[in-house]
């Protein structure tokens, strides 16, 4: 606890994974049983077929405990998920749709009386009540104390920059790390919604490369199979998603972007060109 | 869009990576479910999608399915279950324990797509021997509603270990209630073999279902080298008028990428990653990953001349035979098929209806041939009561086929779960095990290679 004490104190962003020792103390609360760590190799044994998500996710440990304070049992789980982005993409998936967000971490909603979600850089911590009710004062404290028990920064992971922010539409941030649409070659894809006139909406996307992919090796296969077009100088391929439309792919500045859910090739060069403006 | 001459190109251009096929081992990559190939874009404008073409009547149930069904081990995506029934596709097969639901949520999500009154859903609920009416009843509830229908066409029994499940008063009581408030009209039965020595074996569970006259469809294995035990249940299926799907139907392929350290493929990748997260080092890792490459070579170096004079490229070419070679068969009603993606459905589609030609026949027999002796058939037991440590054999067999299906993660899990009922055991075992098996496989060698390839160790 003291070199994450001095981590915070100071400031820096050095991060190093959770040791069961260093569970975090939360003021208030009393640690109820035995510290249990979990690794890639057995996370199954903890949540049997909910971890085959968080293993695509890049779940690297878990650290989980009872904790409890007055008639209030509950078990904290703290994934780390190995970079901000995989713990943003369970996170967006386990975070129920109609909850208030508070702020602590990153980000974090409590789902009263039973539940509590937070994301902090490469942590996601998932809260549940055994015995007895969290409350919205008991569940915020304890969201804020593990905030500022956990290392790293609470900035929101860089690669979300590469989505516009105007007019996306709140709560539809997503990373999806295989099979994005159903479509086997878009992998590690991080998407949001747009609105445009009419109630209608489409997708942008942003696709990462992994390992020792490169922009390239993704885009040539791709390149190879779908339709090609050309915006300005900077490849575009395409292809139709059944019961979505189009779905478009630009090369530029390094990078892979997309636009899908639009209705004809003029639509999608002109949201892939509003994209890489 | 791609030309036929483009897909002859590519597929020509991923020769790096030798194939071929191994048996149910460690070696073995499942031909269903794997990648999806190169196929053109679905494109709505066109005037007619490739549809089924053939439909067969479902025993007693007297409902007429496709004759390729949607398996739903790997479906997540409402989508492509919805593209599947535009393609005539009207079998779909889920399981409560899929995907953590997520399979069956699909489906719902589908749903309001579908014509209900033209599909045919079942799902599949593992019965614990100590599970009561009202746990059973629960359980069956949650599903309709991640299915969204009101009632399901057949409830399977999952895989039980033994007979006497058949007759698990829990599960007949919660039937019995479902059918009269109308939210259940069948029951069936699937099953892939044993998991322990005391458990029974496929063809006696399923000849016995098909028997005991209360179960309208089997869900079973069948495959070109899995035959004669299936083709003895379908009899008895026949006989009593039972419905009947295929499961497991290709032994599955060896796929080999050579290794270029500057770029591995992703398979290799992945076996790194894991390798290291057990604290092996980088070199460590791609000096294991090498001597298990090299021996996967010269096991292909005996096959090359088959595939050679048959001018076999890749799998899918297997792939369409290995599913024709189940149409032959009247008495099998659907094929399942895992639809991952929607590539993967416009690539099976074209298929339905089909036959093998007589050059496919050949081409498919000395295939099996060739793989006979190294082919642990799915669900078999036969070499269960030799093992002095008690292994599950073929529950170990059918977890590398998942692996190599792509499953890895899940298939390790399994693994895992065998504690120390693991192939670790067969290290310095006297193998009373060879020549047990009926079709002369190296039993110990392939739970070698299985618990190589599931453990990483």
């Amino acid at each position: 606890m003291k070199l994450l004490k001095v981590c915070l104190l100071s400031g820096t962003l050095l991060l190093f994974p959770l040791r069961a020792a260093d569970f975090p103390k939360i003021e208030g609360w009393t640690i109820h049983s035995e510290v249990w760590q979990y690794q890639p190799t057995n996370l199954w044994e903890y949540i049997n077929g909910a971890a085959d998500q968080f293993l695509d996710f890049g779940f690297e440990e878990l650290l989980t405990t009872e904790l409890i304070s007055d008639e209030t049992l509950i078990v904290v789980d703290i994934y780390n998920m190995g970079k901000p982005l995989n713990a943003l993409g369970i996170y967006l998936m386990e975070r129920p749709g109609e909850v208030r967000r508070l702020n602590a971490g990153t980000e974090a909603v409590l789902n009263l009386p039973a539940q509590a979600l937070l994301l902090k850089n490469q942590y996601f911590v998932k809260i549940h009540c055994l015995e007895g009710e969290l409350t919205e004062t008991t569940g915020q404290a304890l969201l804020q104390s593990l905030d500022q028990a956990l290392p790293g920064s609470a900035a929101w992971p860089a690669e979300i920059g590469f989505l516009p922010e105007k007019d996306q539409v709140a709560g539809t941030l997503g990373y999806i790390r295989r099979n994005f649409l159903s479509i086997s070659e878009l992998n590690n894809c991080l998407f949001a919604e747009y609105r445009e006139n009419e109630g209608k909406s489409f997708r942008y996307f942003v696709m990462f490369p992994e390992g020792t992919q490169t922009v390239d090796s993704i885009w040539e296969p791709i390149a190879a199979k779908w339709q090609a077009a050309d915006l300005s100088g900077h490849p575009v391929v395409y292809r139709k998603v059944p019961y979505r439309g189009l779905l478009g792919l630009v090369k530029h500045d390094g990078r892979i972007m997309g636009v899908t859910d639009v209705p004809d090739q003029a639509a999608m060069l002109e949201r892939l060109n509003n994209l890489i403006l | 869009m791609n030309s036929p001459s483009n897909n002859r190109q590519q597929n020509k251009g991923i020769s790096r990576r030798h194939f071929l096929k191994s048996g149910g081992s460690a070696l073995a990559a499942g031909a269903i479910g794997v990648s999806a190939g190169r196929v053109d874009a679905w494109d709505e404008t066109q005037e007619e999608l490739p549809k089924i073409k053939e439909y067969r009547m479902l025993g007693r149930t007297g409902f007429k399915v496709s004759d390729i069904g949607m398996g739903g081990t790997r479906v997540t995506d409402g989508n492509v279950v919805r593209y599947a029934y535009d393609h005539g596709v009207n079998y779909f097969d889920t399981a409560e324990g899929y995907s953590n639901g997520a399979a069956e949520r699909a489906i719902g999500t589908a749903m309001p797509h579908m014509d209900r009154s033209k599909i045919f859903i079942t799902t599949k609920l593992h019965i614990g021997e100590e599970e009561s009416e009202s746990s059973i009843l629960d359980r069956f509830a949650h599903c309709l509603e991640r299915l969204q229908t009101d009632y399901v066409d057949c409830l399977y029994m999952h895989n039980p270990s033994q007979i006497k499940l058949l007759d698990h008063s829990g599960f007949h009581a919660a039937v019995k209630k479902l059918k009269s408030e109308g939210r259940l009209r069948f029951i069936g039965l699937s099953s892939h073999g044993p998991g322990r020595r005391e458990g029974d074996s496929m063809e006696a569970i399923l000849t016995a279902a098909a028997e005991d006259g209360r179960f309208d469809v089997m869900l079973m294995i069948y495959n070109y080298l899995n035959r004669e035990v299936t083709e003895r249940i379908l009899a008895a299926c026949k006989k009593n008028n039972v419905g009947t799907t295929a499961m497991k139907i290709s032994p599955g392929f060896v796929m080999v990428d050579s290794y270029d350290r500057e770029n591995p493929s992703p398979e290799q990748k992945r076996r790194l990653e894991r390798m290291k997260q057990r604290g092996l080092s980088q070199d460590d890792a791609e000096q294991r990953l090498m001597n298990w490459m090299k021996e996967q070579d010269e096991e292909i170096q005996k096959y090359k001349p088959f595939l050679e004079q048959y001018d076999i490229q890749n799998e899918q070419q297997l792939r369409k035979a290995t599913i024709q070679f189940v149409f032959e068969n009247p008495d099998m009603h659907t094929v399942l098929v895992s639809f991952s993606d929607f590539d993967l459905v416009d690539q099976v589609i074209p298929v339905s209806g089909t036959r093998l030609s007589s050059s496919d026949h050949e081409t498919l027999k000395y295939y099996g041939q060739l793989l006979d002796k190294q082919y642990c058939r799915h669900g078999c037991s036969a070499c269960f009561a030799a093992c002095p440590h008690g292994l599950p054999v073929s529950s170990i067999m059918r977890y590398a086929y998942y692996f190599n299906q792509g499953r890895e993660k899940y298939a390790m899990q399994k693994y895992q779960d065998l504690n120390d009922r693991n192939a670790l055991s067969c290290h310095g075992c006297s193998a009373p095990c060879l020549g047990q098996c009926p079709h002369q496989v190296n039993v110990q060698a392939q739970l070698v290679q299985a618990h190589s390839l599931l453990s990483l160790a």
